[in-house]
Parts: structure tokens; C-alpha cells; sequence
């Protein structure tokens, strides 16, 4: 509609801003596909999990354990929410997460993911050290643009920048 | 081999251009900041990314620009007899078609975005993978309108001097700062709209300014050619002939053993050469001596005007 009119590029700018005012919001950031607001009314936030320990362990595939599993069951805990894990393979998981059939993806993953341009990911909540590259920069995937579900998470995420409580649980996994 | 005197520019001329050197030198110092603020604020977004990449190619301009300016300096030698102003019209092809793609790759980019539905993740602000608590799309709206104010300063700055000095490379870097500037508005109200949550906003803005840029940058490459290829002197912004032509047959029919004179002008960068095709009164004897004072007597007309050749002849054809 407003490429039809381009009369000049500054009034048609100038309009789509008006647009997207006019539609408003009441969270801000806001989800383009209301992935909080609906996980919320739901009660359950949809987890994708691949194993890889000591992040994520599936020995119980209920009840799926590790440092990460840990994070979101405490996350999803804190804003009132039970957490409904789903297994896949994880081209299945990053594809149901692309297509929001799915909140977050956890599985151990770093910056050096090959996903990170399609899907969304938080800061680095974790630095190992003594990893080539950027695989010791731990992140959690997210739905790709739910951008409220994304700053929920990293506000928690905030309140657990504890490095201690993560290198002991690895210096544990590497003992036999 | 006979080679052409080297042009002088007149003296307020020459303070002009000191000027716009000046300038453009700021452009890129600019540009450089701009860049440095984009990429610490960029984090993981695929659309700051795009903005630093178009933001280089603002370089380009003003790099040709100065370049093109060291060129033209040299007076004109054996291999070059003519000289060398016409470095700047490559230097406009070369920065036009630097705007030209920055509008193709513009566009590509955002309808590939809408295509695919690329919806971008704005989190909290990172810098090399930390996290601070607040928004990202604030930070990045603070670069964008940082890298909004120089561009709109100096190329309202460039437009006047690119007149007055009848330089259509100034000209075209201005249209690029214009580019510039839009398209970091552009990209504030896309940021705006993935806060508010409409993922299409950051590209349906950018497609909006990409059209505005594809538009320039065709008229300019169009313009350069066309340029290039021995145009008649024309205003370097609204095209429309300057009448040079004109200014100088009214001026030399004055002359009272001048019968009929028709002029014939091409531009040469900022310089303007020709040819006066002039018909003498029968009575007048001193053929090669009056054509010399025609030369200076057209040459004063404009400061344009350049090494014109007065060529006497019996009947003018049209």
C-alpha cells in the first residue's frame, strides 16, 4: 500500500511510522507471533532438548536434567509455567523452532552455532575457557524474532551470571 | 606535439574547492566513526550488519573524489594533450555506480528478507557476547541517529559547492549523504517496529528508501555516461543546457567584421572546450589575427570556457 504511493520516500517513511504507532502494544519489546503471552495463557513453555552433557542430560527423557535443563525448568518456574520438553532430532528442533512450534532450544549450545542468523539466541550467559573459538560462549536458542520471550529469558539469565555454580558442575563431569 | 595550456581555476574558484576537499576528507573521517559505532553495536542483527556494509560503500565517493582531484592537478603532457580533466567524469561514473549498487543490494536485501520472513532478534544489548541490561534497539537507534547527523550536514554543505564549481562528483557524493542519511532513518522506524513487534517493519522501511536510492543512482549513471560522451555543457543538478552557446554567438556577433558564428561545446569534467566556427566580412584581411581575439574574447565569457578554437570559414551549414 504504501509502495504505491511513493510520492516521496520521506512521506511514505513518515506513514508507515503513523502504521506501526497506530497499532501499539503493551509489552516492549513486543513478540511478532506472541510467543510469551501465549506459552503464558498456556501454562507450558514448549523446550526442544539434544542431548549433550553436562548442559543437557536425557537419562530420564520425562524429566530431562543437566546445568541448562536446570536454567529453563527455573526459568519457566519463576513466570509460572511447567515446561513441556519435546525430543527430536535437531534439524526436526531448529525447524519447529523457526516455525515457532517450539519456544526455546537448549542442547549445550556456543556462538558458534550455524543457526544463529535463522533463529534467535541470547547473550552469552556462560564463557568456558580452554575451548577453541567460540564454543566455550554458551547462549540458549530462541524462536527467531519473539523478541519478549527473548528479554524474559535474558533478564533471568542476568540474575544467574554465576560462573562458580557452572564450573563446579563441570569440573564434576569430567571426574570418571 | 603541440599540448594544451594547463587551466588555471580563478582565484574565488580555487577557495571553493579548498573547501570541498576539505570536506570530503571530514566525510570520511566520518564515515570511519560511523562504521566503528554500527559494528560495536550490531551484535547479532542481520539488519545493522547490512547498514554497516552500505555504510562503507559511502566511502567510495569521496575516496573517487579526491583521487579524480589528484588526477586533474597534472597539466597535460605528450602522452596526454588534452589533459586530464576529464578524471573527474570517470570519478562520477565511478561514484555513481557506487549509489546505484548500494540501492540494488538495498533491495535485493530487504525483499529476500520479506520473502524468507526473516524474523530479526533484538535481545538486550551485547557487546562481544556480554550482555547489559537494556534493550539492543535503543543502543542501535543511538548509532543510527548518530550516523544520521554528519551525512545531513555535509551534504547540504556539498550541494552549493558542487554548483559553484560545477562538479557533478560533489554532486553525486551529496545525493550519496542524502542515501545515507534516509536510509539510517529508515532503519530507526525498522527498529522501532520490531520493538512493537512487526518483524516486516525494519524491511519494508529499508525497500521504501531503496527505491528512492535505485532511482538517483540511475540518473547519475545515466548522467556520467551520457557526460562521457562529449555531452553539451549542462547544469550539473537540473541537466538543462547552461546556453553557453548561445551566450557566445550573441557576444562575438557583436564584433562589427563578424558576419555569422555558430559554436559548438563540450564539457570536459568541470571545464568546457570547443570549437567557434566563424564567417568573416569579405573586407577583413587579417583572418588569423581577429580569430586569436575572438579566442580571448570567448574564453572571458565564462570561467568554464577552455583553450576554444576559432575556426574561420566561408558559410556556416545548419
Amino acid at each position: 500500500m504504501l509502495l504505491l504511493l511513493p510520492r516521496s520516500a520521506a512521506a511514505s517513511l513518515a506513514g508507515l511510522l503513523v502504521l506501526l504507532l497506530l497499532c501499539g502494544c503493551n509489552r516492549w519489546p513486543e513478540d511478532p507471533r506472541n510467543s510469551l503471552s501465549a506459552a503464558e495463557q498456556r501454562g507450558t513453555l514448549r523446550v526442544g532438548v539434544i542431548a549433550s552433557p553436562p548442559w543437557v542430560e536425557l537419562s530420564d527423557p520425562a524429566a530431562p536434567g543437566g546445568l541448562e535443563a536446570e536454567l529453563v525448568s527455573e526459568f519457566a518456574a519463576q513466570s509460572g509455567m511447567q515446561v513441556e520438553w519435546q525430543h527430536q532430532g535437531i534439524e526436526h528442533q531448529v525447524e519447529a523452532l523457526k516455525n515457532v512450534e517450539l519456544d526455546l532450544l537448549i542442547g549445550g549450545f556456543s556462538t558458534a552455532n550455524p543457526w544463529k542468523a535463522e533463529v534467535g539466541q541470547t547473550f552469552v550467559y556462560f564463557r568456558e575457557h580452554g575451548q577453541t573459538g567460540s564454543l566455550g560462549e554458551h547462549v540458549l536458542l530462541t524462536a527467531p524474532g519473539e523478541n519478549a520471550l527473548l528479554m524474559s529469558l535474558e533478564r533471568f539469565l542476568f540474575s544467574r551470571q554465576q560462573p562458580e555454580r557452572y564450573l563446579s558442575r563441570l569440573r564434576e563431569a569430567e571426574q570418571p | 606535439m603541440k599540448v594544451r595550456q594547463g587551466y588555471v581555476l580563478p582565484a574565488e574558484k580555487e577557495q571553493l574547492l579548498h573547501k570541498a576537499l576539505r570536506l570530503e576528507w571530514i566525510s570520511i573521517f566520518f564515515v570511519l566513526t560511523i562504521v566503528a559505532a554500527m559494528y560495536l553495536t550490531m551484535g547479532s542483527s542481520q539488519a545493522m550488519r547490512m547498514a554497516l556494509l552500505e555504510d562503507l560503500l559511502a566511502l567510495i565517493p569521496p575516496i573517487v573524489f579526491l583521487v579524480a582531484m589528484h588526477m586533474r592537478k597534472r597539466p597535460p603532457d605528450e602522452q596526454h594533450p588534452y589533459g586530464y580533466s576529464r578524471a573527474i567524469l570517470l570519478a562520477f561514473l565511478a561514484a555513481s555506480m557506487a549509489i546505484l549498487m548500494f540501492g540494488l543490494f538495498m533491495f535485493l536485501d530487504s525483499i529476500s528478507s520479506l520473502i524468507k520472513q526473516e524474523h530479526p532478534s533484538i535481545g538486550h544489548f551485547q557487546l562481544f557476547g556480554d550482555g547489559y541490561p537494556i534493550w539492543g534497539g535503543w543502543v542501535m537507534i543511538a548509532a543510527l541517529v548518530y550516523s544520521i547527523i554528519p551525512p545531513l550536514i555535509l551534504g547540504r554543505m556539498k550541494l552549493p559547492l558542487a554548483k559553484a564549481l560545477h562538479e557533478s562528483t560533489l554532486y553525486a557524493d551529496a545525493t550519496m549523504n542524502k542515501a545515507d542519511w534516509m536510509t539510517s532513518a529508515a532503519a530507526i522506524i525498522g527498529v522501532l517496529g520490531i520493538g512493537l513487534g512487526f518483524w516486516w517493519a525494519d524491511a519494508v522501511a529499508a525497500l521504501i528508501i531503496a527505491v528512492d536510492v535505485l532511482k538517483d543512482g540511475t540518473t547519475h549513471v545515466r548522467k556520467a555516461m551520457l557526460e562521457l560522451m562529449d555531452q553539451r555543457p549542462t547544469d550539473i543538478m537540473s541537466n538543462a543546457p547552461l546556453g553557453l552557446e548561445q551566450v557566445i554567438n550573441d557576444a562575438l556577433l557583436r564584433e562589427a567584421d563578424v558576419v555569422d558564428v555558430e559554436a559548438r561545446l563540450r564539457e570536459e569534467g568541470h571545464l568546457v572546450g570547443g570549437e567557434i566556427f566563424v564567417v568573416f566580412d569579405k573586407e577583413q584581411t587579417q583572418v588569423a589575427r581577429r580569430s586569436q581575439q575572438l579566442i580571448s574574447t570567448a574564453v572571458a565569457l565564462d570561467w568554464r570556457l577552455y583553450d576554444l578554437i576559432v575556426m574561420p570559414v566561408e558559410q556556416i551549414q545548419r
